[in-house]
């Protein structure tokens, strides 16, 4: 019986031996194509000797290939021009100059978007966004969001928390207006299904959680009401809009935020995984990115995809790395814990290294590159949390405000806030 | 912005970039040494006549504070700032070491090892002959008498010296003992002073560490029995730690007392604003202008002192000098960290010349940049960023006229030059390196060897990479980060 070949298997094997046949061909250039369904076909410009290609091809990709090799220069005008208009928007190969790569998504396209850059300046029209973001769930993310929102408001300032987290809401719970988990009637997703609508009232999608917010204040933006309805209305939000576009739900969001809340910091709490939104948030929309993670393999594997999202592939694209801070959760006390922060600390190393770090090819002050690792604010520089039984627990983020302006959380939100010095001010 | 900044920028520059001799003690004139000198209360504590051991990596002031021993002016400052300090009544010093006239040379002493072998008793003789014989002129009439056939030899023949000491039984000590008893009733103090202990061989490690371990062993033997005539050893911290451990009991019963001269971020901070300060009424007006909570203090002898609770005192001023980060917007980290990091060895210590020496170099670069900045800044931070490479080619160069060899290890490492190296890699390079003053170390010791001096630096993840201040001026260049596309 025929082995069967993954889709994989079928890609890298086209790549490659496409890359091969470049190499022996002068002036011609390569669009690979895979489709929404996985299905492979190469479009060669302007033409070329195919050789042994229609043998190769069919033979390495299985049920993935196609069947079709398209000479561009025999194509009618509009198929050559929608062609090569593709050739834009696709990936150059790593390897390979010639060769394009373009690949289409059925969901999750914000992640395969081209970096983009966020909505406005912190320093110089504010106030600063920052998404705080974890592969995993379970990790404190959204408590220590919570965290540098209370020592903001500590401080005076306004803090706006947005629960982006659609799929499993619980910052807008967390910092609820009372004690009784009182919360805005609505939220993110009523704003993004309503706000092309005219006469939206913005207040109507925030509320204030004023018992741990001392001088400042804190304004929230929950996910919405978890009612029956919820999934209802969260089927009817597209969350592959682009982030980059200003007429897209996230944008608008962002901007009246902005405008009508007059913030000090809008903090974004981000959906785990390799979700829309989260590819979203990640696509360099946000000034700056708290990552948190673990030891463990499972973590790591998660965060370097999106290392490389906010370091590599904008590097590759000429393009400085969105900033991003790192956090080692849930540390264990006691020797296991020395060894984890240093286990970490060595991968961490490791993998901006090769996925964040631009090379030192160029002293230029927009990169941040190999040469740069040795300051305690270097990106890959991780701040630990140790893991705490009554964070884990707690009733009412009131009873814990305390314990998360202290210590470990009151260095992670410093480094935040160093993030943003006006150098008005120094 | 107008021509008069430009033009005060340009002078506070000039001033800047002279302001510290590059950094060294060796070379400085005494108003520099009491300009750049910063009383550490720690450090001063060496002060007390029961501490003998100062231990230090390179760097850390040791000659500075060796120098400051012996100027009367800045001790009588000096007490201002360590009352706790237990102090020497009407103290002299004397240098014993380096070498002086008076003093052996490593030929000598070389001559004397092949003769004698590498006994520590012995060259612990050798330590005291030469001490009577520098101390002539203080002994009194009838220890000059019995001792004079020590002083005959001159001071290049360790042979003959140290035969003319053992002829002379007891009467050596017994000569010391009266002194000591003169200095009591005197109620003064003597204190002889031993410094740059690693150009004892010349590179040659088998000498070094004999010579430490038979000086250690002298003032182990001696300092409870002299009250009031007392030593000062100035031991490099990888010396200390490598051959002055081997000598045994001897050591600690000097190391219980020993002072590290170690400089906490504070600490170094304050020297560097002090230097500024001190520099010109110019740039302390420039400093002081700017918001800090810092407290300035006015001495007669030391100038203007400023008093930092926390180093972060420190970050208004900096941010003052340079701006807040080191690239564009939050780029390359805050510039107050950024200073202290890069000036980190691999074991992490930081050291107060190359924290000097980066702001002297950085405005040298920008007093020669026609480029205008905005007021208040006088400095950019791509000059500090270059100045970086150039202190790390002063540093390697230092290091090879104390360690030679080293320049064999730079050799072997030419052709991979990249960091970091797998530990496997490194000492498999290192294999079989010739050098006539190679340490006696396998590679792999070798390599643990760099690491302890500071010069590699071992990662989380096992591999051997090297600290900035070591990267440039040793040939590496780190590998790895994503290219730009072309």
């Amino acid at each position: 019986m025929a082995s069967f070949i993954h889709f994989d298997e079928a890609h890298l094997a086209a790549t490659n031996i496409i890359r091969e046949w470049l190499a022996d061909t002068a002036d011609t250039k390569a669009l690979l194509v895979t489709d929404l369904f996985g299905k492979i076909r190469l479009v060669i410009f302007p033409r070329g000797n195919v050789a042994s290609l229609p043998t190769q091809l069919p033979k390495v990709c299985g049920p993935w290939w196609s069947g079709e090799i398209l000479q561009a220069d025999e194509l009618d005008d509009v198929t050559r021009k929608i062609f090569a208009d593709a050739c834009q928007v696709a990936r150059a190969d790593e390897e390979q100059q010639r060769l394009q790569l373009l690949e289409r998504h059925r969901s999750r396209t914000a992640w395969f978007a081209g970096p983009v850059n966020p909505p406005w300046s912190a320093l110089n029209d504010g106030p600063p966004i920052i998404v705080f973001y974890s592969f995993k769930g379970g990790l404190g993310r959204s408590t220590l969001l919570a965290s540098f929102a209370i020592q903001r408001a500590r401080a005076g300032e306004r803090v706006c928390v947005i629960d982006m987290d659609l799929d499993s809401p619980g910052v807008g719970r967390l910092l609820s207006a009372d004690r009784d988990g009182l919360m805005a009637q609505w939220g993110v997703v009523d704003f993004l299904i309503e706000h092309r609508m005219p006469n939206l009232q913005f207040d109507d999608y925030w509320h204030r959680c004023d018992r741990i917010s001392a001088e400042g204040e804190i304004r929230v933006m929950p996910s919405g009401q978890l009612d029956v309805r919820f999934a209802d209305k969260l089927g009817r939000v597209d969350l592959e809009e682009p982030p980059s576009a200003r007429e897209s739900g996230l944008w608008c969001l962002l901007e009246r935020t902005r405008i009508e809340l007059k913030p000090n910091w809008i903090l974004l709490d981000a959906r785990t995984g390799i979700s829309e939104p989260a590819g979203q948030l990640l696509s360099g929309i946000a000034h700056l990115h708290v990552l948190l993670g673990t030891v463990q393999q499972q973590s790591w594997q998660g965060l370097e995809l999106v290392i490389d999202r906010l370091g590599g592939d904008r590097v590759r694209a000429g393009k400085p790395q969105a900033e991003l801070i790192l956090v080692q959760a849930m540390v264990p006390a006691g020797e296991p814990g020395k060894w984890a922060i240093e286990a970490f600390a060595g991968a961490s190393e490791t993998v901006f290294e090769n996925l964040y770090y631009a090379d030192s090819e160029d002293d230029s002050d927009q990169f941040w590159t190999v040469d740069d690792k040795q300051t305690q604010d270097a990106p890959h520089v991780a701040l630990p949390i140790d893991y705490d039984s009554r964070l884990a627990s707690f009733t009412d983020i009131a009873d814990v405000a305390d314990t998360l302006t202290a210590g470990p959380y009151a260095e992670i939100g410093e480094r935040i806030a160093n993030r943003f010095v006006d150098e008005e001010d120094s | 912005m107008s021509g008069t900044w430009d033009d005060r920028r340009r002078e506070l520059l000039s001033q800047l970039k002279g302001m510290g001799n590059s950094g060294r003690a060796e070379n400085a004139s005494e108003d520099q040494l009491t300009r750049g000198f910063y009383p550490v209360p720690e450090h001063l504590r060496l002060l007390d006549p029961d501490v003998v051991l100062i231990v230090g990596p390179r760097g850390s002031g040791k000659t500075q504070i060796s120098k400051v021993l012996t100027m009367p002016s800045l001790l009588t400052a000096v007490q201002r700032f360590a009352p706790n300090v237990r102090l020497p009544n009407a103290a002299e010093w004397r240098e014993a070491f380096p070498a002086q006239r008076h003093m052996f040379e490593v030929s000598g002493l070389t001559s004397f090892i092949a003769k004698n072998g590498r006994d520590p008793n012995k060259l612990r003789e050798v330590w005291l002959a030469y001490l009577l014989r520098l101390l002539k002129d203080r002994l009194d009439a009838e220890s000059q008498r019995e001792l004079a056939s020590l002083f005959e030899p001159e001071a290049a023949y360790v042979n003959r010296v140290h035969e003319a000491f053992v002829s002379l039984g007891a009467a050596p000590i017994a000569a010391l003992d009266r002194l000591d008893a003169t200095l009591e009733r005197e109620n003064r103090h003597l204190f002889v002073t031993y410094d740059e202990l690693d150009t004892l061989g010349s590179g040659d490690w088998d000498l070094i560490q004999v010579g430490i371990q038979g000086l250690v062993s002298l003032w182990a033997t001696y300092t409870r029995r002299w009250r009031h005539f007392r030593a000062k050893l100035f031991i490099r911290t990888d010396m200390y730690d490598r051959h002055a451990r081997t000598g045994g009991a001897d050591l600690y019963k000097l190391a219980a007392s020993r002072v590290e001269l170690s400089w906490s971020p504070r600490d170094l901070y304050a020297m560097l604003l002090k230097r500024i300060a001190n520099e010109s009424p110019e740039l302390e007006h420039y400093l002081r202008a700017g918001k800090s909570n810092i407290q300035w203090d006015q001495d007669d002898v030391l100038g203007i002192v400023p008093r930092l609770k926390r180093w972060e005192d420190a970050r208004p001023i900096i941010e003052r000098l340079v701006g807040p980060y080191m690239g564009t917007n939050q780029k390359k980290g805050l510039v107050y960290r950024w200073l202290l990091d890069h000036v980190r060895d691999g074991v992490s210590r930081v050291y107060p010349r190359p924290l000097v020496q980066i702001i002297e170099l950085a405005a040298g670069a920008d007093a020669g940049n026609p480029e205008r900045i905005d007021r208040p800044r006088l400095l950019r931070p791509s000059s500090l960023r270059r100045a970086l490479d150039r202190i790390s080619e002063d540093y390697v160069r230092d290091l090879l006229t104390e360690l030679p060899w080293l320049q064999s290890v730079i050799d072997k490492l030419k052709a991979a030059a990249l960091v970091p190296y797998t530990e496997k890699d490194i000492i498999g390079r290192l294999d079989n390196f010739e050098h006539k003053n190679k340490p006696p170390y396998s590679s792999k010791d070798l390599v643990d060897y760099l690491i302890e001096l500071g010069v590699f630096r071992r990662r989380s993840d096992g591999r051997i990479d090297a600290p900035d201040l070591f990267l440039h001026g040793m040939g590496l260049r780190r590998k790895g980060g994503v290219s730009r596309r072309k």
